[in-house]
């Protein structure tokens, strides 16, 4: 309501002739007017409506609604609200907020525009009050208020810092996260250039930064260093975002930074352990070997050079202490070879499986003869992984497939690979004795056999390695099997590899 | 070829040097070993033998890389740098190639590498290369050594 509009109803005078009062009760605003006396001689179907009651002419004074009450909720009797003020001949202030209620208990908030009618000697004869209703403007207010307030307090208790910045790389807001990230105070921080948290060496981030923001994009988990107050270095990840303002133009940034410093902290220290594990394996191995090198020799010298000397059990008895050296020794390549798999491969990340299989068929030739094995292989993919990675599966799951055939047949395997959404899945299949359902799981544990060394020879880490293998490329490994029929191990090889570092 | 031959062996772990005993043994080769047992010794036996008027004594020398002390590398270079053992053949007996073993039998002509035997086979041609050494000892001794060799040899 514009005060000319105010002005233009108050010359409608009293309302007492009939073209003024038809366009007062026409008006969708509540008015009433009262004589000098504050009296109330008329008010208009908004009025009675807004008010929630039906004022008795004459008598009801002042005002209009039933109760009032200031802003802050102190109750406002009916001879001070601002109509009474003005009738009274005071000053009422314009666009007071005023809180009315209801009968019926319901409250409204409104704005009171009270005027008053002089006659010629400038008496005040009458009031006008036209009251607008802004409770809806006003719940409005008070939402976002709350949820300015919300939004403050989540702010406030990440623990990530939530910066704010206009286009000139001046910060404009700073979070507690931000205070106890880098150590400036917001009091201390806000206005000034973000460049004071930049090192000297990343200068040249910040505008490469506001480039991309002022074309709109937005920089996710930019893992760069800032400097902390007292000068220190931070590993931080950058998520910065354009701010716009109610038209959609690009005004600022916010801006979140994490704390990586205890990730990079701890990647580096798995990675250390990793390496420290890798040497410790090598030089175990190489360490274990030594002596089983003199067992094994010192037992063939023995049998050699005094095999004359010694009777049957003491020559049966050397030979245990062989079989035990050389199995021992297996043990120790393999396990060497289990904790290995995790080391960084060099060369490509890519293989292409059919030459992979070629390579591991010619290593195996004299076992694939030897058994008269029948291997039968579909055109296979070009897959992104370690060629030695995926030699070192086809070679034990074939080897497998060998050594675990059938007496009554000849062995006949079948090694394929199918494309799908995700990735490849190769399959090896083979006619062998078959795995028992209740071990299909525990066969790719480290040191898991199901035989016997006199029935089968192994160490139980063949396939162990498989499934650290797969597991490094974020694949599967599995096995379907009829025992006394054959197997299939299957083994996924997702077509994106996800980083695991 | 004069018998019996003097032969160093740097090698702290007895079932080894039994082990060249018996590949002498089984090569007929009549040799005297003087087993040095840690790298210590080692340096210290090359350094009087250096220094004694009465040379050379030593015919060959049978290296261990990992000793305790010093390894087989110290032991090798102060060898190459002494005035009268600089060209004595060297055979680097272990059991773990390394690449500054390649490198170096690369470079020096009276260094071989021997893996240490596992086998029987393995322990006939550890004595086969003993042999080849020695009744090469002269040739290489013949060999003027290359000017530089005041610099100390492999660098």
């Amino acid at each position: 309501m514009t005060a000319q509009a105010l002005k233009a109803l108050t010359h409608l005078g009293n309302g007492s002739d009939p073209a003024s009062r038809e366009i007062l009760d026409a008006l969708p605003v509540a008015v009433y007017i009262t004589d000098s006396e504050g009296r109330l001689t008329y008010f208009n179907a908004a009025a009675a409506e807004l008010s929630g009651r039906s004022p008795q002419l004459g008598v009801d004074q002042w005002c209009v609604t039933w109760k009032i009450f200031l802003a802050d909720g102190t109750p406002l009797p009916h001879d001070k609200c601002p109509m009474a003020v003005a009738l009274k001949g005071g000053e009422v202030a314009e666009g007071i907020e005023c809180l009315a209620e209801r009968p019926d208990g319901t409250r409204f908030w409104f704005v009171p525009y009270p005027a008053v009618l002089r006659d010629g000697q400038g008496r005040i004869t009458s009031g006008i009050n036209v009251l607008v209703d802004i409770t809806s403007r006003k719940h409005a207010q008070d939402q976002a208020e709350q949820a300015a307030l919300l939004l403050s307090a989540i702010v406030d208790s990440s623990d990530d810092a939530i910066i704010s910045k206009d286009l000139n790389g001046r910060i404009t807001s700073w979070n507690q996260g931000a205070e106890r990230l880098f150590g400036y105070q917001a009091e201390e921080i806000v206005g000034r250039p973000v460049t004071v948290l930049i090192p000297p060496d990343r200068l040249d981030e910040e505008p490469r930064i506001i480039a991309r923001l002022k074309a709109g994009e937005r920089v996710d988990h930019f893992e760069t260093l800032r400097r902390k107050k007292d000068g220190t270095l931070l590993d931080i990840s950058l998520t910065i975002s354009p701010v716009r303002d109610a038209k959609g133009n690009i005004v600022g940034a916010s801006k979140i930074a994490r704390d990586i410093t205890e990730r990079r902290r701890a990647e580096a220290e798995i990675l250390r352990a990793n390496r420290d594990l890798e040497q410790f394996a090598f030089s175990a191995s190489h360490d274990l070997h030594e002596p089983l090198r003199s067992v094994k020799i010192y037992s063939e010298l023995l049998t050699r050079r005094y095999s004359d000397k010694l009777d049957g059990q003491a020559l049966e008895f050397l030979g245990y202490l062989r079989a035990g050296a050389t199995r021992m020794e297996v043990l120790v390549s393999d396990l060497l070879a289990y904790i290995q798999v995790s080391k960084r491969e060099e060369g490509p990340e890519t293989a292409d499986a059919n030459a992979a299989l070629a390579i591991v068929l010619a290593s195996m030739a004299a076992s694939v003869s030897e058994s008269g094995a029948c291997i039968v292989s579909e055109p296979l993919p070009t897959v992104p992984m370690h060629a030695a990675h995926l030699q070192q599966l086809f070679q034990n799951l074939i080897g497998n497939a060998i050594k675990y055939r059938s007496p009554e047949r000849k062995p006949e395997i079948h090694v394929a690979a199918i494309s799908q959404d995700a990735g490849w899945t190769f399959s090896i299949a083979d006619n062998g004795i078959g795995i028992a359902p209740e071990y299909r799981e525990k066969i790719f544990g480290l040191f898991k056999r199901l035989h016997t060394n006199e029935e089968y020879s192994g160490t139980g880490i063949g396939l162990a390695i498989c499934q650290r293998i797969v597991d490094q490329y974020h694949g599967r490994i599995w096995v379907d099997s009829e025992p006394g029929r054959g197997s299939t191990f299957r083994f996924t090889i997702p077509r994106t590899r996800k980083s695991s570092e | 070829m004069a018998q019996p031959f003097e032969i160093l062996i740097a090698e702290d772990n007895p079932a080894d040097v039994a082990l060249v005993r018996e590949a002498l043994k089984t090569n007929n080769l009549d040799c005297v070993l003087h087993v040095l047992s840690d790298g210590e010794k080692a340096l210290a036996r090359i350094d009087s033998l250096d220094k004694d008027p009465k040379t050379p004594q030593v015919d060959l020398l049978i290296l261990d890389m990992h000793l305790p002390k010093h390894d087989g590398e110290a032991i090798l270079k102060r060898l190459r740098s002494t005035r009268h053992y600089a060209r004595t053949p060297v055979i680097v007996m272990t059991s773990l190639a390394s690449r500054w073993i390649e490198d170096n039998a690369a470079k020096d002509g009276a260094l071989v590498y021997c893996s240490k035997p596992s086998t029987l086979d393995e322990l006939v041609k550890l004595g086969a290369v003993v042999r080849n050494m020695l009744e090469h000892t002269d040739e290489v001794r013949e060999i003027p050594p290359p000017s530089s060799e005041s610099g100390g040899g492999e660098n």
